[in-house]
């Protein structure tokens, strides 16, 4: 099985050539593409690709790159582990949740995440902790200020994820590259980057673009027919 | 002041060792768009190999909307040069469709070398585009190739090329100095002319007035009865006739 690590790595003050999770990833991760917003970073192994990118849309922004990178180039892929460098300074439990995305990559779930991922169902495979669900039934809409966004981006893409729309908050996560492929083929994950915000946003009070796709790249898979496994 | 200079991607291929001669760390090679036959083999190579120089892109051509995509992609490698993130590309003309991407991919700070719009050098064998960054206050050397297309051995140093690009800038300002100076001879002649006939007609009226003096010095002043025997004379004399009186 091959796998590619996409990261992306916001915080200038790591160490730029090792990976977020470099001593317990490079078993499993047969190509890394790691994304920056700061330039001097190069490569020495043709295993490891380095694109400095503008400051647009996040992390999701620079995965959305790293996605039209395998595709552009046509890259052979079976799976797919989502990094980023979070910090989440906003957040009181923001190390925490870090901690808590990364576990499945860590020794003793590696090996479990391993085989969940090799199921045919499983579509990702993450922490249980951030499996998020925001639809109210009740209501029928999203408690949540991208929820407009979200309902906009399921018109367009014509997605329709299982109830009760469960997506991998955070955006670290384990997943199968095949449904995000059949996507991004279809729908260029570049135009995808230019539609969004630029800068450090957030969602507080007033939905973003941005935030609306990261509950999306789960629905992109869920959609499909593949479950969300965690752990 | 530091100088970039910019060396096209054939004439590199052919003079390797033109980044030695003008200091490699200041170097970057121009890649034509045009030449870059397969894309994603060119994405792949420029992110994937190590690359000698840093390299920007020349955009030769009117770009599809794809090939600006390709573009976008191109100038995420850390391969492509940038300056303080600053995003530098050569251009032949102004295109607001390439703009417009290029901003809605976050680029906020966009450095288009228009090649119209740069000054030409031309010096011994090598030719090219200078551009000067009024941000920086630096001045870029384009090179984009030899007049001939065995260089020999041209030992053409930096310094003897800047200051041939620095006496070219010279040239230019004294030309433009030398154009103002034609033109203010132009109007001095002209407004001398104009002196010259108002002092032609000045003295000229000096000369009526001159001649008014000695017309009245030398003949109003005598006695009347003088003037009357010299008509008297006149007649008889047959050239004046009494009906003139």
């Amino acid at each position: 099985m091959k796998t590619v690590i996409i990261e992306y790595k916001y915080y200038e003050d790591q160490d730029p050539n090792p990976g977020i999770c470099e001593d317990y990833m490079s078993n499993f991760g047969a190509k890394r593409i790691v994304i920056t917003n700061h330039s001097n970073h190069i490569s020495n192994s043709t295993d490891t690709v380095f694109l400095n990118h503008t400051n647009q849309g996040k992390d999701i922004g620079a995965k959305l790159l790293g996605i039209d990178y395998l595709i552009s180039t046509n890259t052979d892929v079976d799976n797919l582990i989502l990094l980023h460098d979070k910090k989440s300074p906003h957040s009181p439990l923001g190390n925490y949740w870090y901690q808590e995305l990364t576990s499945v990559f860590k020794s003793p779930n590696v090996n479990f995440s391993n085989q969940e991922i090799a199921k045919s169902n499983t579509g990702i495979v993450c922490s249980s902790t951030y499996i998020k669900a925001e639809y109210n039934k009740a209501t029928k809409q999203f408690d949540s200020a991208n929820g407009e966004i979200l309902k906009l981006l399921m018109q367009q893409y014509n997605i329709v994820p299982p109830m009760p729309y469960l997506y991998v908050a955070g955006t670290i996560m384990f997943c199968k590259w095949e449904p995000l492929k059949k996507f991004f083929t279809n729908f260029s994950a570049l135009d995808i980057r230019a539609t969004l915000e630029k800068g450090n946003v957030q969602d507080i009070g007033i939905g973003t673009r941005t935030h609306a796709w990261e509950r999306f790249f789960s629905w992109i898979i869920t959609s499909q027919g593949f479950s969300i496994k965690g752990i | 002041m530091t100088e970039r200079v910019f060396i096209d991607k054939e004439l590199y291929s052919k003079q390797s060792f033109l980044p030695m001669l003008f200091g490699k760390d200041t170097c970057i090679l121009i890649i034509k768009y045009s030449e870059i036959t397969d894309p994603a083999d060119f994405y792949k190579q420029i992110n994937e190999n190590t690359r000698e120089l840093p390299f920007i892109i020349d955009m030769d051509i009117d770009p599809s909307e794809d090939q600006i995509n390709w573009l976008i992609r191109f100038s995420f490698s850390p391969s492509y040069y940038k300056n303080d993130s600053e995003f530098i590309l050569m251009i032949s003309a102004e295109n607001k469709k390439l703009n417009d991407s290029l901003l809605l991919q976050g680029y906020t700070s966009i450095n288009l070398l228009n090649k119209s719009l740069l000054s030409a050098f031309h010096f011994g064998k090598l030719f090219g585009y200078v551009h000067v960054n009024d941000k920086q206050g630096l001045r870029d050397l384009l090179i984009t190739g030899f007049v001939e297309k065995d260089m020999g051995t041209t030992n053409v140093g930096i310094d003897d090329l800047l200051g041939r690009i620095e006496l070219y800038h010279q040239l230019k300002i004294l030309s433009a100095e030398k154009k103002d100076l034609e033109t203010q001879v132009i109007n001095l002649s002209q407004e001398l002319e104009n002196h010259k006939k108002y002092l032609d007609i000045a003295l000229r009226q000096k000369e009526t007035e001159h001649i008014l003096d000695f017309y009245h010095k030398q003949y109003e002043v005598l006695p009347l009865w003088y003037k009357k025997i010299g008509h008297l004379i006149k007649i008889i004399l047959g050239r004046r006739k009494i009906k003139s009186l």
